[in-house]
This record gives C-alpha cells, sequence and structure tokens, in this order.
C-alpha cells in the first residue's frame, strides 16, 4: 500500500504506536533495503516498543563488533541483542522516509519504569496502605510500570504463559527440523527437556547432524529467494517473498547466503548451546527511554542540540501512561497538534505571522 | 497553648491529664504526626521567596498552604490553607511578602500579619513587586505580562494566546533586579527569539489581533520604568530559566537542552556560553564536522562529581547541564545553576564561564530539582548568601548557608 501512495506521488506521513512501531519499521525496511521511487515523508514512533538500537546498523547479523563496545562490555549493562529471532533491528529503515520522530513519555509504564513524580505520596507510614491499595486499583499500564515495565520482558519464557515469543520460534523450528531430518531432531528436542542425558556422543551426534541439515535447508532457501526476487526497486505490482525457515527474517529487504548462514549459526547457538533462553544480560531500553539525560555528554548529540538541530522535548505531561493518546485531553489533541506541530512549522516558514 | 498555665507557672492536674492524653493519642496515630499541623499536611512547595537579610522564607504549596518559615528561630507558621499555589513572593530589601489567595486577592503581607496592600486581581502565576512597591508585575497563564492592576492595569507582553506546547508544565519566570530591569524566561526558540523588538513584532497586540505563538517566550530582558523590553535574549532552546544579578548588570540562563549563556546587560546583543561540566565552552563558527571534540574548549574545566558505581546505562556523572533553575547565591558575583533531577549544583561566577565548584545539596530531603513547574520552588536571598529549596517528594524545605571566603555550602536547616 505504501508502494502505491508513493507511485503516485502522495506525500505519506506515517504513525505507530507501541508495537506497532515495529509495523512500520519493517515496512520502511523494505522499502529501504530494496529501494523505493521515493522517501516517506515523516514516520512518528509514538512510544514504541522496539529496542534503542533499532534504527542502528547494530544488527544481530554481522561480525564487526559493535561500536563503541571494542573493550569487553559492562555485564550489568544491556548489550546487543545477539539472538536471532528479536527481528528488532532495521537498519536500512531510515533511507525510506525523510525524518524519525520519536516519542517517549517517563510516564510510560508498559515500556519502562514509570517515573512518575508523586506529590502525593508524602512520606507518612499511614499513606503506605492507601499506597497499596492505588497500585491494586491502578491501570494496568501503572501496576507494571511500577514493576519495571513489560518490556523489558519481552524475552522472559518463565513463567510460560509470557514465554509465547520463543516458544513459538523453539516449537516452529522442532517440527521444520522433524521434517527435514527425520529421526534425529527428536534428539534436540528431547536434550532440550533435560530427559536425555547429553553425554551421550551418539545423541550428541544426532543432534549435530540435526543442526547441520537446518543450516543446510536455511542457506538453500536464502538462495533460492534471491534467485527468484526481480531485479531492481521494490514496486507494488510484486508480491514479498515467501519465507518459511527465513520467517524471523522477513523484515529485512535482502537476505543474502552470508546472512542466512549467520543466522542460522545464531538459532543454533541459541537452541543447542543456550537451550531457547536468550543470554542477553539485560534487554536493551526501548527507544526513547533513555532519553537524552544519558547522552548528554556525547560530542554528537551535543552538537546537534547546542545548534538546534535536534530539540529535546519533555513529553511527560501529555503522555501520561503508554497509550495516553486514547484520551482526549487538550494537551494531546489542541496543545500538541496546533501549537507543538502547526504553529512550529508556520514560525519557521514565516507563513501566516501577521 | 497560651491558657494551659496557672498564674503560679505549674501545670493544671486536669491539664496534666489532658497533655498525658494527648500523649497517647500520639502514640497510637503513629510517627508521621510530627508533619502534621492543625490545617493539614503540607504538600510540596510550589513557589517559595527568601527575605533579603534570609531570615525569613515564604512558601505556597500544591496543597494550598501559604507558610511562613522563620529561618532563624527554626519555626514555621501556617498562614492560609486558600493560597494560590504560584503565588509565594518576597519583596527586595522589605519584610513584606506577596501572596494571592484562592478567591484572586492578592496580598501585600508583612512578616507581623499586616497587609499593607490589598486588591484582586486574575489568578497569577508568578508575580513580583519592587522595593517601592510601585511596581507590579504578574503573568498569566499563557504567560502574558502585566503591570499594575485594577484601573492601572496595563499589558507589558500580551502578543499572543499561549507559550507554546513545549512551555506547557513551566511558569513563566520573573525576576527582578535593583536598577528596574526585569527578566522573563518561558521557552527558548530560535527562529523566533532572533527577530527583533519593532513595529512588526510588538511586544503588546490587540486582543483581537493576537499571534498563534508569542515572541517574546524567550528570555527577555524588560525596563519596568518603560514597561517596554530593552533586548531579546536569544540562545536557548525549549524550557528556559534564567536570572538576572541584584545590581542588573548580568542575565544567566540555562534550558532542557543543555545550553546555557550569560549577557552583560550593557550590551545585551552579545552573548557567551556557561561551560558545560564535562565537555567544556562550545567554540562557534569552527567549521569542523558535527561531533568534533575540537568544538569544545576544555581549559578551565575542574573535575565533575562522580558516582562510585555507574548506573544501568553506564553513567557515572551527577551532575548535569540539562538545568532546570539558576539563582545568584552571593550578591552580583556569584550564582548556582540547578541540574534537572539532580541534587548538585554548580557554582559559577558573573562573567565567567568556567564552573567554579560543586556542592551537593543532598538526597534526604531530595530538593526541589524535578519538576520545572517547580523552579520557582528555588529561591535565593543573595546578600544574605542563603538559598532555599522546596523538597522533591514532601512539603517541607531546606536551607543552606553559602560562605563565600571559604566557598561552602552548608545546610543549616531542614524544615518540615
Amino acid at each position: 500500500m505504501l508502494l502505491q501512495l508513493l507511485e503516485a506521488d502522495i506525500r505519506v506521513n506515517v504513525i505507530g504506536h507501541s508495537l506497532g512501531a515495529r509495523v512500520a519499521l519493517t515496512a520502511l525496511n523494505l522499502l529501504g533495503e530494496r529501494g523505493a521511487p521515493r522517501r516517506l515523508d515523516q514516520l512518528f514512533l509514538w512510544q514504541p516498543a522496539v529496542a534503542d538500537n533499532a534504527l542502528s546498523p547494530d544488527t544481530p547479523f554481522t561480525d564487526t563488533p559493535p561500536r563503541n563496545e571494542l573493550v569487553p562490555p559492562d555485564p550489568n549493562r544491556p548489550g546487543r541483542e545477539v539472538h536471532p529471532l528479536g527481528m528488532g533491528t532495521f537498519p536500512g529503515a531510515h533511507r525510506a522516509v525523510r525524518n524519525i520522530v520519536v516519542l517517549h513519555s517517563h510516564e510510560d509504564g508498559i515500556l519502562g519504569p514509570s517515573d512518575r513524580e508523586t506529590p502525593g505520596e508524602w512520606y507518612d507510614p499511614r499513606d503506605w496502605f492507601q499506597r497499596a491499595g492505588t497500585f491494586i486499583e491502578a491501570s494496568s499500564d501503572d501496576r507494571t510500570g511500577k514493576l519495571g515495565g513489560a518490556y523489558s520482558k519481552k524475552w522472559w519464557t518463565f513463567p510460560p504463559e509470557i514465554a509465547g515469543g520463543l516458544g513459538y520460534f523453539r516449537d516452529y523450528y522442532f517440527e521444520r527440523g522433524r521434517a527435514l531430518a527425520p529421526g534425529q531432531w527428536e534428539a534436540a528436542c528431547l536434550i532440550h527437556l533435560q530427559q536425555r542425558s547429553a553425554d551421550d556422543a551418539s545423541v550428541r551426534y544426532r543432534i549435530d547432524r540435526a543442526w547441520e541439515a537446518l543450516t543446510r535447508a536455511i542457506v538453500d532457501e536464502a538462495r533460492r529467494v534471491m534467485a527468484a526476487l526481480p531485479p531492481g526497486p521494490l514496486d507494488s505490482e510484486t508480491p514479498l517473498p515467501e519465507y518459511d525457515l527465513l520467517k524471523p527474517l522477513a523484515h529485512r529487504g535482502i537476505i543474502s547466503e552470508r546472512l542466512a548462514l549467520i543466522f542460522a549459526r545464531q538459532l543454533r547457538q541459541l537452541g543447542q548451546r543456550d537451550g531457547w533462553q536468550p543470554r542477553d544480560v539485560e534487554v536493551r531500553p526501548a527507544l526513547g527511554l533513555v532519553g537524552f539525560v544519558e547522552v548528554q555528554n556525547e560530542d554528537f548529540f551535543r552538537d546537534k542540540f547546542r545548534t538546534n538541530q535536534f530539540d529535546f522535548v519533555n513529553q511527560t505531561t501529555w503522555l501520561f501512561e503508554h497509550s495516553a493518546m486514547k484520551y482526549p485531553t487538550e494537551e494531546i489533541f489542541v496543545k500538541s497538534y496546533q501549537e507543538g506541530i502547526i504553529n512550529r512549522i508556520k514560525e519557521k516558514s514565516r507563513f501566516g505571522q501577521y | 497553648m497560651a491558657n494551659i498555665r496557672s498564674r503560679g507557672g505549674q501545670l493544671e492536674p486536669h491539664v496534666l491529664k489532658s497533655v498525658f492524653a494527648l500523649l497517647v493519642v500520639m502514640l497510637l496515630t503513629g510517627c508521621a504526626l510530627g508533619s502534621k499541623q492543625p490545617s493539614g499536611t503540607l504538600g510540596p512547595v510550589m513557589a517559595l521567596g527568601v527575605s533579603s537579610d534570609g531570615r525569613y522564607a515564604i512558601s505556597t504549596h500544591l496543597s494550598k498552604h501559604l507558610v511562613l518559615w522563620d529561618i532563624e528561630r527554626q519555626q514555621r507558621e501556617i498562614l492560609s490553607t486558600n493560597a494560590n499555589i504560584y503565588s509565594a513572593y518576597f519583596i527586595n530589601d522589605r519584610d513584606a511578602f506577596l501572596w494571592q489567595d484562592l478567591n484572586d486577592q492578592v496580598r501585600v503581607q508583612t512578616i507581623d500579619g499586616e497587609v499593607i496592600q490589598q486588591f484582586t486581581h486574575f489568578p497569577t502565576y508568578g508575580h513580583v513587586m519592587d522595593d517601592s512597591l510601585k511596581h507590579y508585575l504578574a503573568s498569566t497563564k499563557t504567560w502574558d505580562i502585566y503591570h499594575g492592576h485594577d484601573e492601572s492595569l496595563t499589558p507589558v507582553m500580551r502578543d499572543s494566546h499561549s507559550p507554546s506546547v513545549v512551555g506547557s508544565g513551566k511558569m513563566l519566570k520573573l525576576r527582578l533586579a535593583e536598577n528596574g530591569y526585569l527578566v522573563s524566561a518561558g521557552t527558548g526558540f530560535g527562529e523566533v527569539d532572533r527577530r527583533p523588538i519593532d513595529s512588526e513584532h510588538p511586544p503588546v497586540r490587540k486582543l483581537d489581533k493576537l499571534r498563534f505563538s508569542s515572541n517574546y517566550a524567550g528570555v527577555v530582558l524588560w525596563d519596568v520604568n518603560t514597561l517596554k523590553p530593552i533586548a531579546k535574549l536569544a540562545g536557548n532552546n525549549v524550557k528556559v530559566d534564567a536570572a538576572i544579578s541584584p545590581d542588573g548588570q548580568w542575565v544567566v540562563s540555562g534550558d532542557e537542552n543543555a545550553i546555557a549563556l550569560y549577557w552583560n546587560t550593557k550590551s545585551p546583543e552579545m552573548n557567551y556560553d556557561l561551560a558545560a561540566g564535562v565537555l567544556g565552552v562550545y567554540k562557534r563558527n569552527t567549521g569542523l564536522p558535527v561531533g568534533d571534540p575540537r568544538k569544545w574548549d576544555k581549559s578551565g574545566l575542574i573535575p565533575v562529581p562522580m558516582a562510585d558505581k555507574p548506573n544501568r546505562w553506564g553513567n557515572r556523572h551527577l551532575t548535569t547541564d540539562i538545568t532546570v533553575a539558576l539563582a545568584f547565591i552571593n550578591d552580583s558575583q556569584e550564582f548556582l545553576r540547578f541540574g534537572y533531577r539532580s541534587h548538585w549544583v554548580a557554582l559559577f561566577e558573573a562573567g565567567n564561564p568556567w564552573p567554579q565548584k560543586y556542592f551537593d545539596l543532598g538526597d534526604d530531603p531530595y530538593p526541589s530539582t524535578a519538576s520545572y513547574l517547580r523552579s520557582l520552588s528555588i529561591a535565593t536571598a543573595p546578600k544574605a548568601q542563603v538559598l532555599v529549596t522546596g523538597h522533591r517528594y514532601d512539603g517541607g524545605i531546606t536551607v543552606y548557608r553559602y560562605d563565600p571566603e571559604a566557598r561552602t555550602l552548608t545546610r543549616e536547616w531542614v524544615g518540615e
């Protein structure tokens, strides 16, 4: 649809909220990596449920070390998301749009710990009961905020109710592995369930063969899709390729054999070595969560702020929870639209000044 | 408590019983009674003023209390429970303060309770008065500034409907100097702040000709004798706070985008950067590419305080250049820069870009640096070298005294 609009010379602006950011960034990444007739005008990521490196080339599918992490990373700090199923980085997305605006609020209790100033909670032990009551009665957003936000638990595989994401992939690859290497893949499955000894050499041999078969199939699929890919930029007439084993890379415009091989290697590491439990020390924070405060002493950012190319505006007043745009307040609908956007455009263009 | 003693000075038995009963009640109701007053629990301070001699502070609270604090005797008195939360202001060189009640009555009231002046006024969002009591200036909710009251009400700045959305959650700061200069600070916006003061961009427009956003919402220097702008002090971005030295010679500013500037009001067309704590002074027009470290002069920097352990993003800095307030602490010689959500402050000398020292205000209680809406809850008596801040989480105040010889800032009293 985006391509149809762009081909018709229609200017396009996209707004994505929460997980909608993944939808929008997937589309833009495909356009960015495959080439599009024109760029979109604006992409607004409204409290996006993507990691803070989502727009960077800091993809897990590279062999080069991440920037600024040439020294061993601090184990207490969130690192690059290294497991292959995250679908978390969209390195070509920025090429498909002129401007990206990220809105985040410290009071967003879904994407991180809410940081609300609570002048009502004056220090009085008798208030604690009331506070406990408020916590129970609060919207789920506020509750998760006090517990550090739901987003930071996105790779939790325990308890099983929250483990949906990785559990789905694990089952999917077991099923596909079983089809590709009959009689061998069950062993890996059993190992995963800790029901047989991993020291058994014959079991390990069968598991290795099963993973090798899966790796070959993944690379073959990449080669096949690549061969069928029409040359030139993406157009609205040509359907996007269908993926099977490469589904977790469907947000990528072009999947080279090399990319597929790195993906397979990391998938194997995740399944065989790590038992489908991502080893990241901590999930990277949501895009916008850390804010300007933590990067203020970086030369690059500071230069942009000093020369007014970047504006840092605290959004807390208007975005008082994860889905605050559902509530029609004056701040959001009058102030942010009319005064924050339209009036600023008018001031810069000097249109309507008199 | 005045009548409980008998003529001989001994407590009557029935009074003793009452006192005992009261003690039992206090024990049963928990340890928080100390923070309770007959008129209720104090909410956080929203606006605060300190008398020029540093003896008294006046505060208005989110809970609508008006409280007079006797700093010398370390006592407090709740004067009203019906106060405009932004209205506390101590008049320079007077034993009188300004406040407004929620029936819109503005009072000039002495510390002894005498009301010198009283008038009906629009609900004020920050107001100031000079020591002659002739010049009274107040801001409206939408950051218009008016001089006088009743029949003499005169608009000083009224060119738009609103301060713009990026100013939401901030007060228009008004500060007077002894020479009749007034500085106002709301939100900086380069394109707009650089426009000239002329007939095309008048500070006051007719009510049916208001613009959609103000040309005067940034840092502006005014003369209260002419009620005209002297200069627009451009260069800041987004929410900006500013202070003017008591003698009117210096204006200093700091903002949400970590830009901090200063001006000598004798030549207000020239502005200068205050050093960023870690990066130094920004060198303008170097032609160097974005992010080039050579764009920052670090020659006069002093070490910034660092935490023992980094936070989860690997940051150990305790100070920030994101500024929530500035205030002169040593007459017109030195001022403090308060970082947003930080309990560390930087000491600067007027006319000197380099930070001189960092002081820890302490985090228990945490000073009220975590809200732009509460930047008026940080106030100083520059001649008495006294700083008073509200608390981030409760309704108390903390009093600090600066020693310019030793360059120390000492916490003197936590009033709760």
